[in-house]
């Protein structure tokens, strides 16, 4: 299984686009952890007073109106950010191939009574569901953001997997593998995990880019990551207003959340061609 | 075909009521509450509060809340804002539903012709220059954070070029007597670019659906055979190929919409546009119970009725179907 | 003969591009067919027989497409430089072609009627009602009972049989001189293929319009066409006369393919289907494309393409082992 699932990643990396995305994301990643190491410079205000600066070769990004270095700014806004939607995408993914295997291996009342619930669930648009659970918080702490933006995930992914248990179930080698006497522990990890892997995989990186655009939106609207902990959608809310006069302060962020989702989700297209290279 | 329709339809029943629960046990479960805020203004007397709670409702337990509030859901009536009191919830919603439809509406019409367009485009001219950047394009304006698309719009048509309004559906400055063709142009100005933004992040989706559908039925042989008797080419791919690459596109309606109305709370922000996403989102902030539940209600409602319409509409297009 | 013949076929290539050069799976055909001529061209799968026929009417699949330098001429007109109205006049018009298999070449969301219709009001100006008379009486003329149900059924709801009768009417829409049949019984029941075949005789009788019948079996081909023309890999191997084909093959595959049809009158155990398969065009043996399956072969053979010899009058093959002149 993992030769072939290294066979599928060269596959996917085969297109010219999934390379560039790669090396952008690659960039990208080492730019977020390795600036806010060398230039501390982001929660610090030099020139208080002296407002927003426009890019020079001191401030590759210029600075913002409370005179903050924006290049260090948005390299640690990406750091947060980044951190946010890989753990959200993390937990999402977990709940969400854990409870569409269990849907899909134990079937009957409790397969219905969890995709109903996931019917329902999918019936209200996350963002709504989001706002309902971030307004209980008048500051909400990381932690409790990164959970709940996991736990609103999942609905789709449980969906898929559970599809996909369904199809491999039907499958001769499982039912052969239980008529053997294998155990329902065995039967999951050994024969169903490693055929869901594919979806799975996909639905990790599509969901990191829905993640990483949700985070910055919720941030954006006042419910997400908190000042003066920088992150690109607050970043984009603190220059809100000053776009003509100090097109730089927004400017930076968001273009830094476009690459960024735009690389993941071709990525994610990449996978999903070679995955099934019907769909390309 | 009405057998099929009657278990489609108590399907999507039981997903309702689930939703309403769902809904209803999530707000009143995570704390905080619609006078805490109040509250956090200016104190509140102890006795004040008390009134306010039993005028409300919320000293009840959950249980009889809800019971209550199907009680009189069921009949119509949604309560009153608490945040915008004493407006009821029915008239509040009824009066941002038509910004909000007029929204919808201008995005799913350019969705359903430039991003059907732009998708048979691609399929035509599979694998050219024009296919592959057209992809990369609507990918990138689907990479586009909503809320940052729609302010880098406002400063450059509004306030840069000053060709657009910034915000507002309709100017406050128009002449109260002007003719009904004169207040249709000025909402359609405002309309131009909340429209443009969401259109610009969600034809995306549009394109290549449009595009997968299109290729596939393009290698079919009634598409050569079309040709063979003499067909013009316009006629070959819309009348025959399109027409059977139309059921994808519908199914996409219904995934489509959730991504819209969450598009909207920010459009809706940042344009001040007087729609549902603006007032839930107002909702949310201020806990305004009865609002909330009636926007996500009627979100959740729309959603799934848009289900149920993409499963119709399938069996309508498609003689052969038989829906099992 | 009288006049030029109808059609004109002179080194018709079909040229695909791919990642070592380009392959030509119809590599340089040369035929005519007269006014009212039946031809066959047979040949097994794989060989291009379908991909010649489509060429004609320059609908080769994508990415392929008509080399440079082929000419189709068609009345002395010629095709390769039609455009668009032109060239859609042909299509259809001047040109009908039945397709292989009726089950797909019918649009599943649109009606009979409206297939027939369109194709009719392709090539003639009518008005609704003598559009819709038109209809019905080409339905009625291949053989469809009770046409005007049948005007609003939608394909699924018919036979293969009638299915095929509904591509022949819409080939007949635009009257042409020329009728191509693309393995038209293939895809149908044997009681059902003679019905078909004889529809089409029955046709071109009254019709007295032309048809190039393309088929991979010989045992079709006897009785019913006056010339035959073998294919293999891409090029024409034989034409002559259908009986001199039968009663005396020049080219080996010819002969092969003759001993692989069943006869009512041979023995059995002669039957013997040819070995190996046709092969890709990106991998076409130098030399007589058929010497690596021939069991004739001599050395000669893989390395030099034969010349086009005569056996007798408007009978050639192209092969080294025939005895006749150039």
């Amino acid at each position: 299984m993992t030769g072939s699932l290294a066979v599928t990643l060269r596959r996917a990396l085969s297109q010219s686009d999934a390379r560039v995305a790669a090396v952008t994301l690659a960039a990208l990643l080492t730019f977020a952890v390795v600036v806010p190491i060398v230039v501390p410079g982001w929660r610090e205000m030099p020139n208080l007073g002296a407002g927003a600066e426009p890019p020079s070769w001191a401030h590759p990004f210029g600075t913002d109106t409370l005179s903050r270095d924006l290049f260090a700014r948005v390299a640690y806004g990406g750091r947060i950010s980044l951190a946010i939607a890989g753990l959200a995408a993390l937990l999402s993914l977990s709940i969400g191939t854990g409870i569409g295997l269990m849907a899909g291996y134990a079937g009957g009342v409790v397969d219905t009574l969890l995709m109903r619930f996931v019917d329902a669930a999918l019936a209200v648009p996350r963002l709504f569901i989001l706002l309902l659970m971030l307004a209980a918080w008048d500051r909400v702490p990381l932690p409790a953001f990164i959970a709940v933006l996991g736990l609103t995930g999942w609905f789709g992914t449980s969906r898929l997997v559970r599809a996909e248990v369904l199809r491999v179930r039907a499958e001769p080698f499982v039912a052969a593998a239980k008529n053997l006497g294998a155990g329902a522990a065995r039967t999951i990890f050994r024969h169903l995990l490693p055929n869901v892997l594919g979806v799975v995989l996909v639905s990790a990186a599509l969901s990191i880019g829905e993640v990483i655009l949700l985070e910055a939106g919720l941030s954006f609207l006042g419910v997400g990551v908190q000042p003066p902990t920088p992150s690109w959608g607050a970043m984009v809310l603190d220059g809100r207003d000053a776009l003509t006069t100090t097109p730089w302060t927004i400017l930076f962020p968001g273009v830094a959340i476009l690459v960024t989702v735009l690389a993941v989700n071709v990525l994610a297209d990449a996978l999903r061609a070679a995955f099934d290279p019907r769909s390309a | 075909m009405t057998g099929w329709l009657a278990r489609r339809l108590a399907q999507a029943g039981v997903t309702f009521a689930l939703v309403t629960l769902f809904l209803f046990v999530l707000m009143r479960l995570t704390p905080g509450d619609p006078l805490q805020r109040l509250g956090s203004d200016r104190p509140i007397p102890a006795l004040e509060e008390a009134r306010l709670r039993a005028l409300f409702g919320l000293d009840q337990p959950i249980a009889t809340q809800f019971g209550r509030f199907l009680e009189s859901a069921a009949q119509g009536d949604f309560g009153v804002s608490i945040e915008h009191y004493p407006a009821r919830v029915g008239t509040l919603v009824a009066s941002r539903l038509g910004p909000s439809l007029l929204l919808g509406g201008a995005v799913l019409a350019v969705n359903f012709t430039l991003g059907v367009w732009l998708g048979v485009l691609q399929a035509r001219r599979r694998g050219s220059r024009l296919d592959r950047w057209l992809g990369r394009l609507a990918l990138a304006g689907y990479a586009a954070p909503t809320f940052w698309l729609a302010i880098v719009l406002v400063s450059l048509f509004a306030i840069e070029w000053r060709l657009l309004p910034a915000a507002q559906m309709t100017d406050p400055l128009l002449s109260p007597d002007a003719g009904p063709v004169a207040v249709a142009l000025d909402v359609l100005r405002h309309l131009i670019l909340p429209t443009a933004t969401l259109s610009i992040v969600t034809i995306a989706a549009t394109m290549r659906y449009q595009r997968t559908a299109m290729l596939e039925v393009l290698r079919l042989d009634f598409v050569r055979a079309a040709r063979a008797r003499g067909l013009g080419e316009q006629r070959v791919i819309w009348r025959h190929a399109w027409r059977n690459a139309l059921l994808p596109i519908v199914t996409l309606f219904g995934l489509w919409l959730p991504v819209l109305v969450s598009g909207s709370v920010f459009v809706e922000q940042i344009f001040n546009w007087p729609g549902l996403g603006s007032l839930a989102f107002g909702a949310v902030i201020a806990r305004d119970y009865p609002v909330l539940m009636a926007t996500t209600m009627l979100v959740s409602g729309a959603i799934i009725t848009a289900g149920i319409a993409t499963d119709l509409a399938i069996h309508l297009l498609d003689p052969r179907t038989k829906p099992a | 003969m009288t006049g030029p013949p109808l059609l004109e076929v002179d080194g018709l290539r079909v040229e695909y591009p791919s990642k070592a050069g380009p392959t030509y799976p119809v590599d340089g055909v040369s035929f005519s067919i007269d006014r009212g001529e039946v031809v066959a061209l047979v040949g097994e799968s794989g060989c291009g027989k379908s991909l010649t026929s489509l060429a004609l009417l320059r609908l080769v699949p994508n990415p392929g497409r008509v080399a440079p330098g082929s000419v189709v001429r068609l009345d002395g007109q010629d095709v390769g430089r039609l455009e668009n109205e032109a060239l859609r006049a042909i299509r259809g018009g001047r040109i009908g072609l039945v397709f292989q298999d009726p089950n797909t070449s019918l649009n599943p969301v649109l009606t009979i009627g409206y297939q027939v219709l369109e194709a009719v009001t392709a090539h003639r100006r009518l008005g609704k009602t003598e559009a819709k008379q038109r209809v019905l009486a080409l339905l009625e003329e291949v053989g469809i009972p009770d046409p005007l149900a049948r005007y609003r059924s939608y394909p699924h709801e018919l036979s293969g049989g009638l299915k095929q009768r509904v591509m022949i009417a819409i080939a007949l829409a635009g009257e042409p001189d020329l009728l191509i049949a693309d393995e038209p019984t293939t895809a149908l029941d044997v009681t059902i293929q003679a019905q078909i075949l004889e529809l089409l005789e029955r046709l071109r009788a009254t019709r007295r319009m032309a048809v190039l019948l393309i088929t991979h079996d010989l045992g079709v081909v006897a009785g019913r066409a006056g010339r035959v023309l073998v294919m293999y890999a891409g090029r024409l191997v034989e034409s002559g006369p259908t009986d001199r084909i039968f009663s005396d093959p020049a080219h080996p595959y010819t002969q092969a393919l003759l001993r692989s049809i069943p006869r009512l009158t041979g023995p059995i155990d002669r039957l013997a289907p040819i070995a190996g398969v046709v092969p890709q065009s990106a991998a076409w043996p130098l030399g007589c494309r058929f010497h690596p399956r021939c069991p004739l072969a001599v050395p000669a053979c893989s390395s030099e393409t034969p010349p086009w010899r005569a056996t007798a009058p408007g009978h050639e093959a192209q092969c080294w082992l025939v005895e006749g002149t150039r």
